[in-house]
């Protein structure tokens, strides 16, 4: 998979909230997005996986343009800011309903990632009485579930104890190997050092700065 | 498709708000059997004709306290059950799970057909246990127009109340569905306008009651949904039903395509 974002801009009533972005992505490497709160860090990972129009330029994913070609990218796992969830159901309930709707993984798959992220798939606490933590590391379960080729997640370790995060790296890498393409933004930079292949820096929605690792 | 359908549908019927649309509107019919069915002997109003489930059901006419409450709070049975879903997933970002698996218009569909059917049953279902238990009590007879129930002669579907009542019946059940169900897409529309949850669920009751306010004060009481609901109502014509399944419509396009273009 190959991702090229091509002079993007995006303007919300006259305000510009990412401005003339240009990045590529190949796979089998991990990208970091750095920048602080209100950077536009959120706004960009909105725009790869399609649910945000840009106001100009274009995002390319596999030689197809979004919003032109295709509404979203074919095979995406994304995690934006606090993942959302049905409140009054179990959260292996929640991943087998997501799963379902494609029908690529079953059971197991399910409770492979849950118990690799900590989780206890037979637990039948309901949603609405999961720890942020928790509800966190069900967000990252259902992004990278179905293993996805482009997986984007947005400050994935808010919330996360040091173990949980130790969890959340080996199971990055073993994506990794797996030759998808994985883009993290976060406000933490020695978290993103730790993981990340190349970070690119943010800051009022340009890139100010790209870093190899 | 079907899946998510199926999904959305579970989700709808299966909710608290479910539960309590049908407490309600459960609670009201057994209200209205208790004061005038259980409580009412067969001989005490045949003075002409013998009585019939058709003058003595909740749906016999507005005259009752109970039949008129029951049509009044129908939008908010019908919202109750599914009419919130859409904004819960919009505000917490559950919807982005489904979006990016490249489900929005089978989700934006789903979600409609859920609402429009738990909506129909939350305010149906009551209905038909009305009709079910004063049949209980009392015989399927034809209503007769000498007893000054039931709609007048110039009144749609007359001829057919008359004729065949139950017939009669079974269509307006119908018709309530659909109304029941158009009414609680209302508030998937409503979603995109607000930012309060309770303001996405009481929209549809607001625009019902002052359609009723403004019918009531133009003396034109045949275009409020809370009389020409009532499958006993005096005078129907054939243009409320009309405009309101126009209005309904619009209503779910509307909704289609807002939600589509939603970023």
């Amino acid at each position: 998979m190959y991702i090229e974002v091509k002079n993007l801009t995006k303007r919300i009533e006259s305000i510009t909230i990412l401005d003339s972005i240009n990045l590529q992505f190949d796979q089998g490497r991990i990208y970091g997005l750095k920048g602080k709160n209100g950077s536009g860090k959120t706004m960009l990972i909105k725009a790869i996986c399609g649910l945000i129009r840009p106001s100009q330029g274009e995002i390319i994913v596999d030689g197809m343009t979004l919003g032109r070609n295709q509404e979203f990218p074919k095979s995406v796992g994304v995690l934006i800011e606090n993942p959302g969830f049905i409140d009054h159901y179990s959260g292996y309930k929640n991943l087998k309903l997501l799963a379902d709707i494609k029908g690529e993984i079953g059971e197991d798959e399910i409770r492979t990632v849950m118990k690799e992220l900590g989780l206890d798939p037979d637990e039948k606490k309901r949603v609405k009485k999961y720890s942020l933590g928790m509800k966190q590391k069900l967000g990252i379960a259902a992004a990278v579930m179905e293993h996805p080729k482009l997986i984007l997640l947005d400050e994935p370790t808010n919330a996360l104890d040091t173990e949980s995060v130790e969890k959340f790296n080996d199971l990055i890498q073993k994506e990794k190997k797996r030759n998808a393409v994985i883009l993290i933004a976060s406000h933490d930079t020695e978290e993103l050092k730790g993981i990340a292949d190349q970070i690119f820096v943010i800051e009022n929605g340009r890139i100010k700065k790209e870093e190899q690792l | 498709m079907k899946k998510q359908i199926i999904t959305e549908c579970k989700r709808a019927f299966f909710s608290t708000g479910m539960v309590t649309a049908l407490l309600i509107g459960i609670g009201i019919v057994l209200w209205h059997q208790y004061q005038y069915v259980w409580n009412v002997g067969v001989e005490q109003y045949n003075i002409y004709c013998p009585e019939s489930v058709f003058y003595k059901w909740i749906g016999a006419s507005s005259f009752p306290m109970q039949s008129y409450l029951f049509y009044l709070i129908l939008p908010i049975l019908a919202c109750l059950p599914a009419g919130t879903s859409y904004y819960e997933d919009l505000h917490s970002g559950y919807y982005i799970h489904i979006y990016t698996r490249n489900q929005k218009k089978e989700y934006l569909f789903a979600k409609y057909t859920a609402a429009f059917l738990s909506g129909g049953i939350a305010v149906v279902l009551p209905l038909v246990l009305s009709l079910y238990f004063t049949a209980m009590r009392f015989p399927m007879l034809a209503p007769e127009p000498i007893m000054g129930f039931g709609p007048n002669a110039r009144s749609v579907g007359a001829i057919l109340y008359y004729k065949h009542p139950g017939l009669h019946t079974l269509l307006f059940l119908g018709i309530d569905f659909i109304f029941a169900g158009g009414i609680a897409g209302i508030t998937l529309l409503t979603t995109f306008f607000t930012n309060y949850k309770f303001t996405a669920l009481i929209t549809p009751f607001v625009c019902y009651y002052f359609v009723f306010s403004l019918d009531n004060l133009l003396g034109v009481m045949n275009f409020s949904p809370n009389y020409f609901l009532i499958p006993g109502f005096f005078r129907n014509t054939i243009w409320e039903f009309l405009i309101g399944i126009l209005i309904l419509a619009a209503v779910a396009v509307g909704y289609y395509q807002k939600g589509k273009r939603l970023e």
